[in-house]
This record gives C-alpha cells, sequence and structure tokens, in this order.
C-alpha cells in the first residue's frame, strides 16, 4: 500500500470555545456534532444510518444488567476548547489533571508520542519529530479524518460496522475523538505510543473512535489509559477500535483501565490479521461500574498469530465481564488467551470468550486459559469460555481454575515476617504476575500501587475468619 | 433431519454415575460422586443437525469432592454444542471439583463447541476444568491400516478407545 500524504497539511484550528450539549439524544445532537467538526457529507450518512441502528437495536439479552442506563441522561460532546501541541497551551484545569497522572513526564521519557482526550475531543496531541520523519502518522482520529481521507474511508468501519452490537451503533453515530495511526511498511516503532483519556463532567458519555492501519513488515505498540472523577450519577463510555496488520506486521494494544465506579464501560475492539501478522492485545481492567469488553482477533490470513492477556480485578459493586475471542479463519493460524480475574468484597468477575477455529482454518491450534481468585466470602467468579473445532486436522485445548487465596502460601509468607495484608497482596501479584510482566515498568509499577489500595480499602485485603 | 435419526453408539456403563444427555439437565450433587458422560455421536449423512445439550451440575451440599469427566467422539453432517455447567451457590463450601471434557472429531463434516462453564460464589471451593478438541492421531491410524483396518475402521477403532479409556 502507498504511503498515505496527508491531503491537507494542517487542520485549521477552529478557535472553538468550550462547549457542552445538554443531556439526550436524537438526530438533531448528531447533525449538530457533524457541523461542529466540518465533517465531509459522507459521515453525516454514516451517523445517522448507525443511530437509525442504534434505536433498532436491543439491549444484550446476556451479561451484566445495562438496564439502568438512561440514554437520554447522558450528554454526548463536550469540548473545552482547541487541541493544542505544548502543554504550556493546554488549558491550566485541564493540565493539572494530566500533570497529576504523570503524562507530561512519561511523553518525555518514554514515549514517541502522546494524545490526550478531555470529554470528547483531544486536547494535546505530539508525535516526536524523528518519528515524523519514518512517515508514521499519529493523529487525533478526527485529524485523520481530514488529513488522509482516503485511507481513512477505506478502513475506517471496516473490522465493526454500526450493526455489529448496539453500543457499538451507538458510537458510529456519536463518535468524537479517539486515534487515528498508520505505520508505513517496514517501520518498526521501538518505544510506544500513548492516548490518555479523561472524562470530567458529569453525566458525561465518551464515545472515542481508533483505527491502527499497521503496514507491511511495521510493528507499533500502543496504550491507552482513562480516569474519570467519581460521581453519583452514571457516565457512559462506548468506544470502538478497530486494528488492521497487514502482511507480516505487529500490533500491540495496551490498556489500562481505571474508570471510577459510576461509568458504564461497554467498548467493542477488534483487529483483523492478515497474512504472517501478529495482533497482541494486553487489557487491564480495575475499575467502572459494569465492564464488558472483549478483545477480539479475526485471524484471516494464513500463518496469523493472536494474542489476548487480560486481567480483570472487581471490587465491592463492580462487574467485570471480560475475555476475549479469537475466529481462526486462515491456515496454520495460532493463538492464545489467558485470562486472569480477581474478585474482591462483593465484586463480580466474569470470563466469556470464544475460541472458534473454522472449516478451512486447517492445522491450527487455540490454547485458552480462564484462571480465578477469590479473595472475600462474598466474591464471586463466572467463566463462560465458548471453544469451537471445525476440521479434523486443528487442535484446541483450555484450562482453567478458580479458588481462594492459598493459605499455605500466605502462613508461609507470614512465617517469613509479612504481615497478613501484605502476603495477601504478593500472592495476588503473583497470580496476576503474566500481565504485570507485560507492561512498560512505570506502567506495572502503577497497578501494583492501586492492587494495594484496593485490596487495603476497608481492609478488604483480610481472609474474614468464617464463624 | 430430527434428532431421532441421529445413532447413538452406547459404551457399558461402569460404576460410576452415568449421565444422559438430554436437551438440559440438572444434577443435584448431594453427596461425593463421579459423573462420566461419553457419547459417540453420529451425525446426517445428507442433511445436517444442530445438537445442543445443557448439563448443570449444582452443589446442594457442602464438603463434597466430585469429578465430572466428558468424552465424545463425534462425526457426520453434525455441530455439536456441548454446555456444562458446575455451579457452587453462596453459602455451599469446601467443594473440590475437576471438570474434564474431551472430544475427537473423526471427520470434516463435523464441529463441536465445548462451553465448560463455572458459577463459584463460594471462596471456598476449588474447581478446575479443562477441555480438549482434536483428532485421532495420523500415526494410529496408519497403524491400524497396517493391521489390515480400513481407515474407516481404524478411526471407529480409535474411537471407541478413546471413550472406554475412562472406564478404566
Amino acid at each position: 500500500m502507498p504511503m498515505p500524504k496527508a491531503e491537507a497539511s494542517s487542520v485549521q484550528q477552529q478557535n472553538t470555545k468550550a462547549i457542552e450539549f445538554p443531556k439526550g439524544i436524537d438526530e438533531d445532537v448528531i447533525r449538530k456534532l457533524w457541523k461542529i467538526k466540518k465533517e465531509p457529507d459522507w459521515m453525516l450518512e454514516f451517523r445517522l444510518e448507525s443511530y437509525k441502528a442504534f434505536q433498532a437495536k436491543k439491549l444484550p439479552e446476556w451479561g451484566p444488567d445495562l438496564s439502568d442506563i438512561d440514554f437520554q441522561d447522558i450528554k454526548y460532546y463536550a469540548t473545552a476548547g482547541d487541541q493544542a501541541h505544548d502543554w504550556d497551551d493546554v488549558p491550566e484545569e485541564i493540565r493539572d489533571t494530566f500533570e497529576q497522572l504523570g503524562i507530561p513526564e512519561h511523553e518525555k521519557d518514554f514515549l514517541a508520542g502522546v494524545s490526550t482526550q478531555y470529554e470528547s475531543e483531544v486536547v494535546y496531541h505530539k508525535l516526536q519529530d524523528k518519528y515524523k520523519d519514518s512517515g508514521l502518522v499519529f493523529e487525533s482520529i478526527d485529524d485523520g479524518l481530514k488529513k488522509y481521507p482516503k485511507i481513512f474511508k477505506k478502513y475506517f468501519s471496516t473490522i465493526i460496522p454500526p450493526g455489529d452490537n448496539k453500543f457499538a451503533a451507538l458510537n458510529s453515530a456519536v463518535w468524537s475523538g479517539g486515534s487515528f495511526i498508520y505505520v508505513p511498511k517496514g517501520v518498526k516503532m521501538e518505544i510506544p505510543v500513548e492516548t490518555y483519556f479523561r472524562i470530567n463532567t458529569e453525566s458525561m458519555g465518551q464515545f472515542e473512535r481508533t483505527l491502527i492501519i499497521a503496514d507491511e513488515g511495521s510493528e507499533v505498540h500502543y496504550i491507552e489509559g482513562c480516569t474519570a472523577p467519581q460521581y453519583s450519577t452514571n457516565s457512559l463510555h462506548s468506544a470502538v477500535v478497530e486494528l488492521i496488520a497487514l502482511k507480516d506486521s505487529h500490533i500491540k494494544y495496551t490498556t489500562i483501565q481505571n474508570w471510577s465506579k459510576n461509568v458504564y464501560n461497554l467498548v467493542t475492539k477488534r483487529g483483523l490479521a492478515e497474512e504472517g501478522a501478529r495482533i497482541d492485545w494486553l487489557d487491564v481492567n480495575i475499575g467502572s461500574k459494569v465492564t464488558m469488553k472483549y478483545p477480539s482477533v479475526i485471524l484471516k490470513g494464513d500463518n496469523s498469530h493472536g494474542e489476548v492477556l487480560s486481567m480483570a480485578m472487581a471490587d465491592s459493586d463492580q462487574v467485570l465481564d471480560t475475555g476475549a475471542k479469537m475466529i481462526h479463519l486462515g491456515k496454520n493460524t495460532t493463538s492464545i488467551i489467558d485470562s486472569k480475574t480477581v474478585s474482591v468484597g462483593s465484586g463480580k468477575a466474569i470470563y466469556r470468550g470464544i475460541s472458534k477455529i473454522t472449516k478451512n482454518a486447517e492445522n491450527s491450534k487455540a490454547v485458552v486459559g480462564c484462571d480465578g481468585l477469590l479473595v472475600d466470602p462474598e466474591s464471586k467468579s463466572y467463566a463462560y469460555p465458548y471453544n469451537t473445532v471445525s476440521n479434523t486436522s486443528s487442535h484446541l485445548e483450555h484450562e482453567a481454575t478458580v479458588s481462594k487465596v492459598a493459605e499455605d502460601k500466605v502462613n508461609y509468607l507470614m512465617s517469613r515476617g509479612l504481615e497478613e495484608e501484605e502476603a495477601i497482596q504478593l500472592v495476588i501479584s503473583g497470580f496476576i504476575d503474566p500481565v504485570i510482566n507485560e507492561l512498560p515498568l512505570e506502567y506495572s509499577v502503577e497497578l501494583d500501587r492501586l492492587l494495594e489500595m484496593v485490596l487495603n480499602r476497608e481492609g478488604k485485603g483480610h481472609q474474614k475468619k468464617k464463624n | 433431519m430430527k434428532e431421532k435419526d441421529i445413532k447413538k453408539r452406547k459404551i457399558k456403563p461402569n460404576k460410576l454415575d452415568i449421565v444422559e444427555l438430554d436437551e438440559v439437565t440438572t444434577i443435584e450433587v448431594k453427596e461425593s460422586k463421579d459423573f462420566l458422560l461419553k457419547e459417540y455421536i453420529v451425525g446426517g449423512e445428507e442433511h445436517r443437525v444442530e445438537l445442543k445439550r445443557k448439563v448443570i451440575f449444582q452443589f446442594t451440599e457442602s464438603d463434597l469432592t466430585s469429578d465430572v469427566s466428558l468424552k465424545i467422539a463425534v462425526e457426520g453432517n453434525i455441530d455439536l454444542e456441548l454446555f456444562i455447567l458446575v455451579v457452587t451457590p453462596f453459602g455451599i463450601q469446601n467443594i473440590e471439583s475437576t471438570l474434564d471434557m474431551n472430544a475427537i472429531l473423526l471427520d470434516d463434516l463435523a464441529s463441536i463447541t465445548f462451553v465448560p462453564s463455572l458459577e463459584i460464589e463460594e471462596m471456598s471451593v476449588n474447581v478446575d476444568h479443562q477441555s480438549t478438541i482434536g483428532t485421532p492421531e495420523e500415526a494410529w491410524i496408519e497403524y491400524f491400516e497396517s493391521r489390515g483396518y480400513t481407515r474407516s475402521e481404524a478411526i471407529k477403532f480409535i474411537a471407541d478407545s478413546f471413550i472406554s479409556d475412562i472406564e478404566s
């Protein structure tokens, strides 16, 4: 594929003032959004058709209870102003928020590029100059649409069409913000690019859209993180992520999700791997009120490979319904799913997955592991793995365990001088170690810290004695 | 094609509790016991059949151990979905259980879906499950062919052994 050239050398700043839509969604909201963004006509048609699909589709009849979501009680767009390319130009209150999260330091020290999204729009975006020279395209998705319309339209919504599910349809109707990345042939990014999402307004919906295209032989690692303050009303995060890995390319996508406990986190993530390509999802879920997320890989090309390494820690009053899907279409395809769930307090952690080897996926292999750890008497763990094989030359293996924190391990560590809470935390850290090991160092340290906070909150790190 | 046209070759039961695969079967586990499900299912020759079976093992007493073993051999025009659910509700304590599901596909017409599911609501529970879906080893087929069996006979012999193996 020829390297895309920007068809607009820069996007004219719109001098956008702070805007906040009132609550509710209808066609007028979508037209207003389209107008603010100054998008091409085809995008309006796409958005309106998607809205029709959203209205027609029902909520899923499986999984957590979503009946509390009032789609008319959500704000579908808010922005604090134009995008900046220098931290000093970001509005102070927004800058403070991200500085507390350590984003500027990460950018300086670890990252090839950073994008930060505040409510519905990207407020800061920068790619290091040396990576611009390589031809790497890393734009906010709104800019991607305007600067690279041909390649954008070629791939946009091809992996996740609006009719895929109700929340993909909603995102397709009201999407705003997100990242657009194109990695040219043969370009291998040694360090990652990152986007950080923040919902700050009460009753806000965030509907970012990410599209990553890795051309033949290229490699890219993308990291996203997200937070929000705690409110008493619900917020909704419904993102769509599409990855296209062309021949012999490699995309690694890491998510560290720490939404507050009033956020419904309902996300559709899917990648398409062509011949010899590889897609890795590393998915860490700690926050949110309800999460439904199943990163997927369609192994379309022969000899392609997909991996999902997933961790979910469900604290009290949380339902984290996570997992993965691997669909083997090509020959000699392989996949690995490794899921770790931890249930704390009355938290409910659910693994839900599909590994499907189709008739034509000859000589393919799938390995699935889903392990659950229960920390408290009130904790719950569920697993629903669907494993399908439709040809005689392929093989699928699955194993899973559900257990509590082993008393003998805790006793051993306490005999070595650790307090009980420290011992339990160490055992849990060991349980999720395969996930932590895959994170960049600064994120694994942060995850350990978050783990400690969750477990020590109200003494939930203790194994309560039963009468 | 109707389900009654599907042929099932039953293997002789042993001292284990043999579970029949009905559309939905719920088994209340009240004492320590092992369970065995084994089927050799032959689908249609001309018309494709969808066969869905669900078995729920619900523990109703505490302090039990139970192993559930399943062996299925499948051939012919059939899409088989087998949903096995192990449930330990809140209050049912000290359960040790293993769910072991294994299937072999005997030809490229058949398709099998395993759903080895768990619903665990009590922390003093240790449950493992494992499943494999594969096919008869080509080396074994060639061995039996070298001993005068046809390919079809060799595959059926291996399938019978695969299922019977659980009884020894």
